[in-house]
């Protein structure tokens, strides 16, 4: 007999408990709550919440267990947590509607009861208030259950007479009516706290992608603003044959090149590297290429050009933007090149005669850094077939797994190799040797050739 | 991927010692740029970069020191480098670096610098 009541017993309470679950998730999942969640709460919204949690309170009166002929029930549980996850209009509305219902009921105990229930919507939306318009958490609201269905308890022996049956009514059902509404408030606080920090998980997924997806445009941007201040095509050059490349990397430096055509039959050589990556060093690079321009169309020596655009350059070098440049003018008529070196890779000059190439060294500081700085030229003679390879340190610094450097030799080894080839297919063989030489290894800088051929 | 750097930071009375081992380079650099930062962020107006076992720097390492150079000469700091090895110090003649920046043979005679003023 006694186990069939214990048996019994556990069959509500299991029952209870899975409508809470239910009632739980999908309270939880409404968009009203979601709303509150975010701190936006409507009149609409608190008012669905508050029929909802009126609702479960209702419930709870109905699904009382009753234990020795006394009614332990969960009517609490709605308002409460109403109030603590929702605020005080829900909490109150929600306990306003399960204490009429309650009320209606009748019996000797309806005042105090009624009168729980109230508080119990109205002191978790304080608890709400006070902890910063925020669900205080699972410990919290769970230690506010037991406090709360003790006062209960309290409220009862206060208002109700006889004091006697009062008494009998709260030692019965006081240890159930606490562990209930303690049970039943912990699986809202559970689910409560599974979805705030599911929204959390997806709020960082979100921003991260959305981050990426904005670093992706800015690479997109850079690579575009880049692309687009490369020439489409090398001018005709008399006495030259010209050919180059450029190959951004992902994260884009600014490698540019250029040849101009001036008076005389002269052609002005450019290849330069911008620091920096992205859309910054981009524009670093339009601008130095416009500036460049402007300058190599002035009538003036090389190193008065390259003077003139480095102080217009330094001036607008923010946050250490440098830029190396070689710059060359080449004259086929006196068959020479004149050039000013501005902190680049050295160019390597390939006779026709054969043997190691020739050097065409720095003449100056990077562009960029000092305003007034001061540039040196140099002026070599050409002959017929002799070949100027001009590079970016993407070339020689382009790394295999092993983590070993392209390097000048071979470089030098590749263009020897392929020396009586055309502009074009030199430029070809040395990109086939620099990425079959990287394999898997992803590409870090822009690699950028151009190869004359003097004719 | 490149970018085996390794940095370390003390001080010596008001000056800053940031030493910067292994590769500077496109994958590192922006590591050291940002512990410079840290260093100058702080109020950092006295910075020592020991390059005493840097094996090899690139453009971008060479951005990040001319930063710090700029950042420290507007706000009337001084940077000194300390004990660059043959192959660093021959991409900063390329480069012309050796015109801007102070280097010293090693860091006594950079710290000793420092006392004596810019």
């Amino acid at each position: 007999m006694a186990f069939s009541i214990i048996g019994d017993m556990f069959l509500v309470l299991l029952q209870m408990i899975c409508v809470i679950m239910v009632a739980a998730y999908l309270i939880t999942r409404t968009a009203s709550f979601t709303r509150v969640l975010d701190g936006l709460v409507t009149w609409k919204s608190q008012a669905v919440l508050t029929l909802l949690f009126g609702a479960l309170s209702i419930y709870g009166t109905e699904s009382g267990i009753t234990i020795l002929g006394a009614t332990a029930n969960v009517r609490d549980l709605g308002p409460m947590v109403g109030g603590l996850a929702c605020g005080p209009v829900v909490g109150l509305g929600a306990g306003l509607i399960g204490a009429a219902y309650r009320f209606s009921l009748g019996g000797f105990t309806a005042v105090p009861c009624a009168t729980a229930t109230i508080l119990a919507g109205l002191f978790g939306g304080l608890i709400f208030l006070a902890a910063g318009r925020r669900f205080i958490g699972m410990h919290g609201a769970v230690l506010f259950a037991v406090g709360m269905e003790a006062f209960h308890m309290g409220i009862t022996l206060l208002l109700c007479r006889p004091f006697d049956e009062a008494l009998e009514v709260v030692e019965d059902v006081a240890f159930p009516m606490i562990i209930a509404n303690a049970t039943g408030v912990f699986l809202f606080a559970l689910i409560i706290g599974n979805l705030i920090a599911e929204r959390q998980t997806k709020a960082e997924r979100d921003t991260y992608l959305s981050e990426l997806e904005r670093k992706k445009a800015e690479l997109r941007i850079a690579h575009d603003i880049q692309m687009s201040f490369l020439p489409d095509r090398l001018p005709e050059v008399p006495g030259l044959e010209i050919a180059a490349l450029s190959l951004p990397a992902k994260e884009v430096g600014g490698d540019f090149y250029d040849a101009i055509p001036l008076t005389g039959g002269r052609t002005a050589i450019v290849i330069a590297d911008v620091s920096g990556k992205g859309v910054p060093a981009a524009l670093f690079m339009a601008l130095s290429r416009t500036v460049l321009r402007a300058n190599a169309l002035v009538p003036r020596s090389a190193r008065d050009a390259v003077r003139e655009a480095n102080s217009l350059i330094a001036e607008d070098a923010k946050s250490g933007m440098f830029v190396t440049l070689f710059y060359a003018v080449a004259d086929p008529a006196n068959r020479t090149l004149t050039y000013v070196n501005a902190g680049h890779n050295p160019p390597l000059l390939f006779r026709s005669g054969g043997g190691r190439p020739m050097t065409l060294k720095g003449t100056g500081i990077i562009l960029g850094v000092m305003p007034e700085a001061d540039y040196g030229e140099e002026t070599v003679s050409l002959e017929s077939g002799d070949l100027v390879l001009l590079y970016t340190d993407g070339i020689t610094e382009a790394i295999n797994p092993d983590e070993e450097q392209f390097g000048e030799e071979r470089l030098i080894e590749t263009v020897i190799g392929c020396l009586n080839r055309s502009s074009a297919e030199i430029v070809d063989r040395v990109r086939d040797a620099v990425m079959e030489f990287s394999g898997d290894e992803p590409q870090f800088d822009d690699l950028t050739l151009m190869v004359l051929r003097v004719v | 991927m490149s970018g085996h750097v390794e940095i370390t930071g003390r001080r010596a009375g008001t000056v800053d010692i940031i030493a910067v081992k292994g590769r500077l380079d496109a994958g590192s650099s922006e590591k050291a740029e940002e512990r410079i930062n840290q260093v100058l962020d702080a109020g950092g107006r006295s910075l020592l970069v020991n390059l005493c076992d840097l094996d090899y720097i690139s453009s971008s390492g060479l951005r990040v020191l001319l930063a710090a150079l700029k950042r420290l000469k507007k706000d009337g700091g001084t940077l000194r480098i300390a004990c660059a090895q043959p192959q660093i110090l021959e991409v900063f003649t390329m480069a012309g670096f050796h015109r801007i920046f102070s280097l010293f043979p090693d860091e006594a005679a950079a710290l000793a610098g420092f006392t004596a003023g810019p």
